[in-house]
């Protein structure tokens, strides 16, 4: 997994948000804190011009990987590496030079704007604050400029307000806006699924664009298979808050090594083709144990051994380029 | 002859706004066969949900049916009111709501929300009815000791699935399940459309499954329509519509997402945006998106009919 120059290093980033989950007085039970390991251990390389995609349940910790890569939620141990400097956090200085490289896409377009800004405030302010354009005449051409990118109509929506845009305008907006700064790095955080499906294909063409163009780099997070599977070079697979298979996008579907990314491609929709449905509801629909010590996946998971509730796996590698974290496919090889 | 439970004829829903009237339900025209599992497919906005509440009669106001009518096992909807009407909601007509994550008491167990609607309606012991909640619970897999927990102490998924035992409390002949997926993911959303399966063939009931996503029903519904811009544009098998789409907007959503077990698929988008509503395109609705519109299409709207095979579309006539 070591390559001469990744664009963004993770190296054994841990987060745990604990919460104060005190009893309160007249409520049954003992006061406690409870823990979520968030991410564990998580290494991971992306390389220059590449898109790789994090798949994986909600909860996993897709998210919190990408703030911690912007610089948003600061990692428990373990640290972020963008472009060889490591992320900084809370230093606000730092914080804006690593945001002149690695911009960030929200996952819910209907939040992600500040209503009280016009559309034209949205692409300007990160523009001024970069010093990438001083006068408005200047603003408005790299705006005209991104809006043809993204398919956004310039002229029709220079005086609007975000309000004012359906919900493909929007996210087609906050891709402008991401994109408007020119950023070597865009994380984008399941930018389709607010998304009617007519419109979903327009905005992945867009980011494949984009990388194919421009070179830029995309962590894509998505908990369809499916859609990783269209639009990225590599996949990595999480589950909670462990990358449990990393793959090239085109292996993944086809030789699956993770009992989990096998239960996920067996529970993804298809068309035109049975899939293999008849796999047990029980294992699909069967509550985890939070607390469980070695393998998370291990209550769920139907090859499960003696070493995998007292150990965790660690990622191996079992072929070209791709890595599982499993006892049971790491004693095979 | 196929027994039908449902049979909407010409049905139009209109809502007033400061901007002028808005057809939701523009000349629906659908039957369901008795105990099938039907799928409308359709975008947001579609009107969609906008069709399941009339199924219950519970357009929420200002909305009003305006136009057609609605027979359910050969009952006139329009002739329900007071008792009778309460009578035929959820005894008769069931549905699972979009937002079922939030459509639970927050402040009651699983146990006495069920309870409560089912004593309400049904002449009950109250032993029988915690035995029927058991046996509901089970059908939808959740162990019968989580009938006492109240609804933050559960997962989405399982909220989603209390949310269908209590569809089904009054033992209900048709169940609307509106979206029930949408907010889970893959693998919870695989279980759950099992579930919807399996309670369609082991109590025989009539489902009508609501999505916008295509790809869900083709494992479950074993007929499709797909609405476009308030009406339908294309009824059929499931297998026939997915496998050999007749009209272009069913083509053209098919082609929108991408689907694993087909390699190298090319995903196109379809241009432009869904319509508005108050005031649609004229002549085919699909026709500003459609990739073969010609002059007929954006001067006349083709209406659904045995003579194009059931997909709304002049290239068919």
């Amino acid at each position: 997994m070591t390559s001469a120059n990744p664009i963004v290093r993770l190296d054994r980033v841990n987060v745990r948000f604990t919460t104060n989950l005190q009893a309160d007085e007249g409520f049954p039970g003992p006061k406690r804190k409870t823990a979520v390991e968030a991410l564990r251990d998580v290494n991971l390389d992306i390389q220059p011009n590449e898109i790789l995609s994090i798949v994986g349940e909600s909860g996993c910790g897709k998210t919190t990987l990408c703030r911690t890569v912007v610089g948003l939620t600061r990692p428990t141990s373990g640290s972020v590496f963008v472009n060889n400097v490591r992320v900084n956090f809370g230093k606000s200085d730092e914080l804006r030079r690593l945001w002149r490289t690695c911009q960030m896409i929200f996952q819910d377009p209907y939040s992600t704007f500040n209503p009280l800004s016009s559309i034209f405030d949205v692409i300007a302010i990160p523009l001024r604050k970069f010093g990438l354009a001083r006068t408005d005449a200047e603003i408005r051409n790299q705006m005209e400029f991104v809006f043809n990118q993204v398919g956004l109509d310039y002229a029709d929506l220079l005086g609007k307000y975000p309000t004012q845009l359906s919900g493909g305008q929007r996210q087609r907006l906050a891709i402008a806006r991401a994109v408007a700064i020119k950023p070597s790095v865009i994380i984008a955080d399941e930018p389709v699924s607010m998304l009617d499906m007519s419109l979903r294909a327009g905005i992945l063409d867009l980011l494949i664009e984009l990388n194919k163009k421009q070179g830029v780099t995309v962590l894509f997070i998505t908990h369809d298979i499916a859609v990783a599977r269209y639009i990225s070079h590599r996949i990595a697979v999480m589950y909670k808050g462990s990358i449990v298979e990393l793959s090239s996008a085109k292996d993944l579907p086809n030789s699956p090594q993770h009992p989990y990314t096998q239960l996920l491609l067996s529970a993804a929709p298809r068309l035109k083709e049975k899939s293999n449905w008849s796999k047990e509801l029980g294992s699909i629909l069967r509550n985890v144990n939070p607390d469980t010590v070695g393998c998370k996946f291990y209550p769920r998971c139907p090859l499960g051994m003696e070493v995998c509730v007292s150990d965790v796996p660690t990622l191996e590698r079992v072929s070209a380029g791709h890595f599982v974290a499993c006892f049971a496919r790491s004693k095979e090889a | 002859m196929v027994e039908h439970a449902v049979e909407i004829e010409g049905l139009c829903v209109s809502f007033p706004t400061e901007k002028g009237e808005l057809r939701a339900v523009d000349h629906v025209t659908l039957s369901v066969n008795k105990g099938e599992l039907l799928g409308i497919v359709g975008e947001s906005g579609c009107g969609k949900s906008t069709l399941a509440f009339s199924l219950l009669k519970a357009v929420p106001p200002p909305g009003r049916v305006t136009d057609g009518k609605i027979l359910v096992d050969s009952v006139d909807l329009r002739s329900l009111k007071g008792e009778s009407l309460r009578q035929y909601r959820w005894r008769k007509v069931a549905m699972v709501f979009q937002s079922a994550m939030n459509a639970l008491d927050p402040v009651k167990t699983i146990e006495s929300q069920m309870l409560e609607t089912i004593l309400q309606h049904q002449q009950l012991t109250k032993d029988d009815a915690k035995e029927r909640i058991i046996r509901l619970l089970s059908m939808v897999k959740i162990d019968k000791q989580r009938r006492k927990a109240f609804p933050h102490e559960l997962s989405g998924g399982m909220r989603q699935r209390i949310v269908i035992a209590m569809a089904l409390c009054l033992e209900p002949k048709i169940l609307i399940a509106d979206e029930p997926t949408t907010a889970l993911d893959v693998v919870v959303q695989a279980g759950i459309l099992r579930i919807i399966k399996e309670l369609q063939k082991e109590l025989g009931i009539t489902i009508i499954l609501i999505s916008h996503d295509a790809s869900i029903m083709w494992e479950v519904a074993d007929r499709l329509a797909v609405m476009y811009a308030a009406k339908i544009v294309e009824v059929g098998k499931t297998e026939d519509v997915v496998k050999n789409p007749r009209h272009p907007y069913t083509e053209a959503l098919l082609k929108a997402v991408p689907v694993l077990g087909m390699d190298e698929q090319v995903i196109k988008g379809i241009p432009g945006s869904p319509p508005n509503l108050i005031t649609p395109p004229h002549g085919c609705r699909f026709n500003p998106r459609c990739q073969y519109a010609f002059e007929k299409c954006r001067a006349d709207e083709p209406d659904l009919s045995p003579k194009n095979g059931y997909a709304a579309c002049w290239l068919r006539e």
